[in-house]
C-alpha cells in the first residue's frame, strides 16, 4: 500500500528557473590563494604548539613539585623520627664528662673517685659509731647520719657527675 | 606520551612516600621489656656492687628500676631518677647485713621501652665484700618481654 508520503508522484520539483537562479547565487566560493592557505595553517599550527607547551611545563613543573614534596616530607619524617631519640643518647655521655673530679667529703674511702664503696664505708663507720671528720656531714644537717650515707651513694650513681667512672 | 610520563612520575613520587612512611611505622612499634643484672661474685659474699648499664643498640628507655633476688638487695637500688627515659643507667647497693648472697645473683631488673633490637653493654665499676675490700666479680645481662 502506497502512502502520500512515500509516493513519487507527491514529491516537490522546482520549477527549473528557479533551479538555475539559486545555483547562480550560491555559485562556486572564490578561489584562495595556496600561499595564503599555508600561512593560515602555520599560523594555526604555531598558535597550538604554543599552547601544548605551556600545558606540558605546568604538568612537569606540578610533577617536580610533588615529588619534591614527598621528598620533603619524607625526610622531615625521618628527621624527626630521629630527633627524638638523639638527646637522649647523647645527654648522658656529654653531662658525665663534667665534673668527674671527686668533691671534698664524698670520697670516704679516699680511692680517688666516689662510688657506693664511699657511701658503704661510711654506713659502717655510723653504725659503729666510728664517725671522726666533720666533713662527711655531705648535707650540711649537723650529724652525719644515713642521709648522708644516701647523698654519697646518689652522687657515686648521678649520671651528670659520671661518678661510676674509675 | 608525556601525559604517560607525568603519571609515572606521579606513581613514583606517591610509591616513594609511602615507602619512607611505611619504614617509620615499621620501626615504631614499641614494646615492653625487663633486663635482668647478674653479679657473680664466685664464693666471696657480695656486700656492695655499683654498674653501668648503656642501651649499645635500639630506642631504649628505661621506665623502670627494681631491686634483685636475694634479701640483701630485695630494695630497689640506688639510681639516678635521670636515667629514666634515658638509654643509660648507672645502678649501685650495698648491704651493712651479714646475710649476703654468693654465687651468681640478680641484683636488679630493669623495666624498658623499647624499640628496634637491643643490645646492652654492661660495666662493673666495683664489687665489694662485707669488710668494703674490692673482690672480683663478672657482669652479665638477660633480657626478655613482658613482667
Amino acid at each position: 500500500m502506497t502512502t502520500p508520503k512515500n509516493n513519487p508522484e507527491n514529491e516537490f520539483h522546482a520549477p527549473r528557473e528557479l533551479a538555475e537562479g539559486l545555483a547562480r547565487l550560491h555559485g562556486a566560493s572564490p578561489a584562495v590563494p595556496p600561499e595564503m592557505d599555508a600561512a593560515v595553517l602555520a599560523m594555526a599550527r604555531r598558535h597550538f604548539a604554543r599552547r601544548r607547551a605551556a600545558r606540558l611545563v605546568v604538568r612537569w613543573a606540578s610533577a617536580v613539585a610533588a615529588a619534591a614534596a614527598a621528598v620533603v616530607i619524607a625526610w622531615a619524617a625521618t628527621r624527626s623520627g630521629n630527633h627524638a631519640a638523639m638527646p637522649a643518647a647523647g645527654q648522658g655521655s656529654a653531662k658525665s664528662l663534667a665534673m668527674k673530679a671527686p668533691a671534698i667529703g664524698l670520697d670516704v674511702d679516699s680511692s680517688g673517685a666516689v662510688n657506693i664503696l664511699d657511701a658503704f664505708a661510711l654506713a659502717r663507720r655510723t653504725q659503729a659509731g666510728a664517725v671522726t671528720k666533720s666533713e662527711w656531714d655531705v648535707n650540711g644537717d649537723g650529724a652525719v647520719d644515713r642521709r648522708d650515707v644516701d647523698a654519697i651513694a646518689m652522687a657515686a650513681v648521678s649520671l651528670r657527675r659520671g661518678g661510676s667512672r674509675r | 606520551m608525556k601525559a604517560n610520563a607525568f603519571a609515572v612520575l606521579m606513581a613514583i613520587s606517591l610509591l616513594l612516600t609511602c615507602a619512607v612512611l611505611g619504614e617509620q611505622q615499621q620501626a615504631a612499634p614499641v614494646r615492653f621489656e625487663w633486663v635482668n643484672v647478674f653479679i657473680d661474685s664466685k664464693e666471696k659474699p657480695l656486700a656492695a656492687y655499683q654498674f653501668e648499664l648503656t642501651a649499645k643498640s635500639g630506642d631504649v628507655k628505661i621506665a623502670g628500676v627494681e631491686g634483685g633476688e636475694h634479701p640483701a638487695f630485695k630494695e630497689p637500688p640506688y639510681y639516678d631518677p635521670a636515667a629514666l627515659s634515658n638509654d643509660r643507667i648507672i645502678i649501685a647497693a650495698f648491704n651493712i647485713g651479714k646475710d649476703l648472697p654468693a654465687g651468681r645473683t640478680r641484683v636488679a631488673r630493669l623495666h624498658v621501652q623499647v624499640s628496634g633490637v637491643p643490645e646492652y653493654a654492661i660495666k662493673l665499676v666495683v664489687t665489694a665484700s662485707a669488710d668494703g675490700k674490692e673482690i672480683p666479680a663478672t657482669a652479665s645481662v638477660s633480657q626478655g618481654e613482658g613482667r
